[in-house]
């Protein structure tokens, strides 16, 4: 990437040093060719028919994001392309519309479920995208959701059927060693970025893991920190907006210091609010986003508990 | 420290709330359908109860992220 000039500058060092950009095109194809091998050991017709699925809108989402990182999309027409991308599922109603809720069991929803489904794509992989912020965040945030997912399996092996134990393990654990490959070069200070390509293709692969993989409220749990950051950022700007066309960025960096930006106008975003009455260095900015995104898997491992009661 | 042990207080009553929903949908609405209007009505009542709780969640998201900024920013 370097060598084709495709370099983008590490804005929260001192020294503003050029990084190597869009790694997430090695590691996501690496992902979708591991899920492809996958579809030789599944244990039945369905597991084939999910996972093909995932196949095909991981590589939409793939294709989507190379796009995003060589000719960039508007902050409106990515995540609606995304929804076209994420059509198979509704197309190919092959998940499961009977949601696990903690305490409730498996609920119906036959109709609004495929709606809904849809968009989860979208929400996860934009959420992914927001985070993405600095040295390896997005990438140990997707180990730690993916190791969730994977221990959770065990834990609802009783609730759910063989298709989606499989999906579940095979997907996480396959996204979980991908992903560790690739920390090995983005973790402080990084070597290369993810991209577009790598935050969507790990937020979509983790939407469709939950619904696949029959855990949607498990990782809604796991993704609240993904879902307050996206929503606090969409809620402050009004809208879906580039960073081109924000007035003021959520933060300035002081010799390799990060401040929160005083000015009312700037967007709200989880770095601003973490430094916010306290700077910190990009380090301490990345360790206080990783604990909140393990206490968040914490508390989706300990949900997972309460999804086998069922007092129906 | 302190930005980090609000927005874990800020998760955990997310989770918190999300669970007490459950176990109201699971303890006071889908008994209701008992009695013979099964299926439908209480599909409508899942599906209107969880849009009301985003309504709900977003409101209550919204005054709580603008307490919070002012607090972290003062």
């Amino acid at each position: 990437m370097t060598s084709i000039g495709k370099v983008g500058i590490d804005v929260h060092k001192k020294e503003r040093p050029q990084v190597a950009e869009s790694g997430g095109i090695g590691f996501m194809l690496i992902y979708i060719i591991v899920l492809s091998i996958g579809l030789l050991f599944v244990p039945n017709h369905l597991a084939a028919q999910r996972l093909s699925i995932m196949i095909v809108v991981l590589f939409l989402v793939y294709l989507i994001g190379i796009y995003d990182d060589f000719k960039k999309l508007s902050a409106i027409i990515k995540p609606l392309i995304l929804l076209l991308a994420s059509l198979p599922v509704f197309i190919f109603r092959v998940a499961s519309p009977n949601p696990i809720l903690p305490f409730v069991g498996a609920t119906r929803l036959t109709i609004v479920y495929w709606f809904i489904a849809v968009f989860v794509v979208a929400i996860t992989s934009n959420a992914s995208n927001m985070l993405d912020v600095m040295n390896g965040v997005m990438v140990m945030s997707g180990i730690f959701i993916s190791i969730t997912a994977f221990i959770s399996s065990f834990i609802l092996e009783d609730q759910l059927p063989s298709e989606a134990i499989y999906i579940t393990r095979f997907a996480s654990l396959s996204l979980c060693g991908v992903l560790f490959a690739f920390y090995l070069f983005n973790k402080y200070p990084a070597k290369v970025f993810a991209g577009d390509t790598g935050s969507l293709g790990v937020g979509s692969a983790i939407g469709l893991i939950a619904i696949y993989g029959q855990i949607e409220f498990l990782l809604i749990v796991a993704l609240l920190l993904h879902i307050m950051n996206s929503f606090t950022i969409i809620s402050s700007v009004k809208g879906l907006k580039e960073r081109s066309q924000m007035k003021s960025r959520p933060v300035v960096v002081e010799d390799g210091i990060i401040h929160a930006n005083k000015d009312k106008s700037a967007p709200i975003t989880l770095v601003r609010l973490l430094v916010a009455g306290s700077p910190k260095t990009e380090k301490q900015v990345i360790q206080s986003i990783l604990s909140l995104v393990l206490f968040c898997c914490i508390l989706a491992i300990i949900t997972a508990f309460f999804m086998r009661i069922d007092i129906l | 420290m302190r930005n980090n042990s609000l927005l874990s207080v800020l998760i955990l009553s997310v989770w918190l709330i999300l669970l007490f929903l459950c176990l109201v949908i699971g303890y006071v609405i889908v008994p209701m359908q008992l009695g013979g209007i099964i299926g439908f009505i209480g599909y409508l009542q899942i599906i209107s109860s969880f849009i009301l709780v985003c309504l709900w969640l977003i409101g209550w998201y919204k005054s709580l992220d603008r307490l919070l900024y002012k607090v972290l920013l003062n």
